[in-house]
């Protein structure tokens, strides 16, 4: 059969629609690949595990509390301060998010640099992640580490009080990713307390 | 005779225009999917913030409970609040987010008096003092209505099928379906309409290729082909092979043009008679064939006198007065004669005689003429 003008035509508009499609899919239809990187363990509201707090954050400017499982080549704990937090190198970005209308303003050290203070020289792979309201995942922490997640101290510049999700709330900056919208809310836990690292290499 | 002229550009359109709408519905499809995972995830989100709202709301009448019986240190309640604090933020900003959320009546407003009176309280709980029993009892006795009316609204609008938000979701939902209704529907059409354009130009490109270009008459290879199929299914026919005497003069002397507009006059003429009984076809040049369903002589006689009757009026060429003559020869098949050559050889002998004997009727064949006509040929090339 002869293709004629037309029909080339027709199978360029085809190959650049299909071009654009693929465009299309891979820029807004992005899913995060890999094995689940979240695991939600505990809903919030349920307190059950918050006997397990370490006194030391009732002291003022005392803000997280890290924990070493056994076996992951971590101290058992240490309670990490605002000074200590503040004098990591501090990343700042805005962001648009789900619990806004607007774009806001996060500033705080990377979770990386946080969990090589208080565990240096290795490399994470699951952790713990606890909030006040009860609310924790597992997380795997190298699925996650590329969109560069923070902890963040201050929100648009103010530190954050317990009513306005603080005061530590992991945040990424989402803008910079082409994930879809809500996809990484999971990751986002506010009112941040206590991390535990379980494995490490 | 109607040649619809090529829409070459509206061609090229078309061609762009089919993957365009194939396009159109997989990016529906896309939309209807999006629009779905979207939906899911307002709807989870909604009732995620108001459930943990209400979560919250007991833990802190349990909690003003305890501090009330000395139970539970100021700092604790303090904690309490400033998280039942961050649940009214998160549900109210969801609401401002969610359209759907937002369009529940009254529960934007139901939540918004709960949070103001809770609000009231940062005073005395930051102030240090304790607080009285009674102004406890009180504010428990708020959250408690706080919390039954959130209930409510959960239950019955948020988290029902029935309710007004799964209502509102179906409907943005319903949108995205029309707009994969309306691009399939653009798509098929379009293809319909190219098929029709299709079929047609092929019934106009079949017509063409069986029909003479300038009289719009049955082409030889199609008159021809009719013949051997009247020949093949042994039909009772008749044949005449029609001559226009002296057309080679009016060429020379009118020019081509003109004789190409005396043909297609006579063509008309054609059809206006012989057409009626038979097909008519151009064999070429000045010659034609008329194949008719009948051996009766005598009726074939008088469709042909039909047509000399309007060719005694003149055509006007160029303000002269043309009168057509034609000569006609004629046979008849029985069923017989299974033979187009023979036949044609046959009304082309009977054609012959009348010409030389400048009959305007139509003369028919007799079995001599092949023989004289053999016979004269025969001389004429010694």
């Amino acid at each position: 059969m002869i293709c004629g003008k037309n029909c080339a035509i027709a199978i360029l508009t085809l190959m650049i629609l299909t071009g654009l499609g693929f465009y299309i899919s891979q820029n807004y239809l992005l899913m995060p690949d890999g094995k689940p990187m979240i695991l939600i363990t505990n809903k919030a509201g349920d307190m059950s595990g918050m006997e397990q707090r370490s006194p030391k954050l009732d002291q003022p400017d005392m803000l997280l509390e890290m924990r070493g499982a056994a076996g992951s080549g971590c101290p058992a704990e240490e309670v990490l301060s605002e000074q200590q937090l503040g004098s990591l190198p501090q990343q700042t970005f805005k962001t648009r998010h789900t619990w806004s209308k607007d774009a806001e303003t996060f500033s705080g050290p990377l979770l990386s640099d946080v969990l090589s203070l208080f565990c240096p020289g290795r490399e994470f792979r699951e952790l713990h992640l606890r909030a006040l309201d009860g609310y924790a995942i597992d997380l795997n922490f190298p699925t996650v580490e590329r969109y560069r997640p923070i902890v963040a101290l201050t929100l648009n510049g103010e530190r954050m009080r317990v009513r306005n999700k603080g005061h530590l709330w992991i945040m990424a900056p989402l803008d910079d990713y082409k994930v879809p919208a809500r996809s990484l809310d999971e990751l986002l836990i506010w009112q941040l307390y206590q991390i535990t690292v379980n494995v490490t290499e | 005779m109607p040649i619809r002229p090529r829409p070459a550009a509206a061609h090229t359109l078309h061609w762009v225009l089919s993957p365009i709408f194939a396009f159109a519905i997989y990016l529906a499809v896309l939309n209807l999917g999006s629009t779905y995972f979207r939906l899911e995830n307002y709807q989870r989100e909604a009732i995620w913030s108001l459930v943990h709202l209400n979560t919250q709301l007991q833990s802190t009448q349990h909690d003003i409970q305890l501090y009330g019986l000395g139970e539970l240190a100021v700092k604790s309640l303090r904690t309490r609040y400033e998280l039942l604090w961050s649940k009214f933020d998160i549900t109210l900003n969801n609401i401002e987010q969610d359209n759907m959320l937002g369009e529940i009546s009254g529960l934007h407003q139901a939540i918004d008096a709960s949070f103001d009176e809770f609000k009231a309280m940062e005073s005395r709980i930051y102030s240090g003092e304790t607080i009285a029993p009674e102004v406890l009892d009180k504010w428990i006795a708020s959250l408690s209505h706080s919390h039954e009316i959130i209930n409510r609204f959960l239950l019955h609008e948020v988290a029902d099928a029935d309710g007004s938000y799964s209502k509102s979701s179906w409907h943005t939902l319903l949108k995205s379906l029309y707009l994969v209704a309306a691009a399939s529907l653009l798509f098929f059409v379009h293809i319909g309409y190219l098929l029709l354009t299709l079929m047609r130009e092929r019934s106009d490109n079949l017509f063409q290729l069986s029909h003479d270009s300038l009289t719009g008459l049955a082409n030889r290879n199609h008159a021809m082909s009719m013949l051997d199929e009247f020949c093949r299914e042994h039909m009772f026919f008749t044949l005449a092979i029609i001559d226009l005497n002296e057309f080679k003069q009016v060429n020379d002397v009118h020019g081509h043009p003109a004789g190409d507009q005396i043909l297609m006059h006579l063509s008309n003429e054609f059809r206006e008679t012989l057409s009626h009984y038979g097909l008519v076809g151009r064999l070429g040049g000045d010659e034609f064939i008329w194949l008719v369903n009948t051996t009766d002589r005598e009726l074939v006689a008088r469709y042909f006198q039909k047509l000399l009757e309007r060719l005694s009026q003149p055509y006007l060429l160029n303000e002269h007065q043309l009168y057509l003559r034609l000569s006609a020869g004629a046979t008849t098949c029985h069923g017989d004669n299974p033979n187009p050559k023979s036949l044609m050889a046959q009304a082309d002998a009977a054609m012959y005689s009348a010409k030389k004997a400048r009959s305007p009727d139509i003369s028919w064949y007799k079995p001599e003429q092949s023989l004289e006509k053999s016979l004269s040929s025969i001389i004429g090339i010694f």
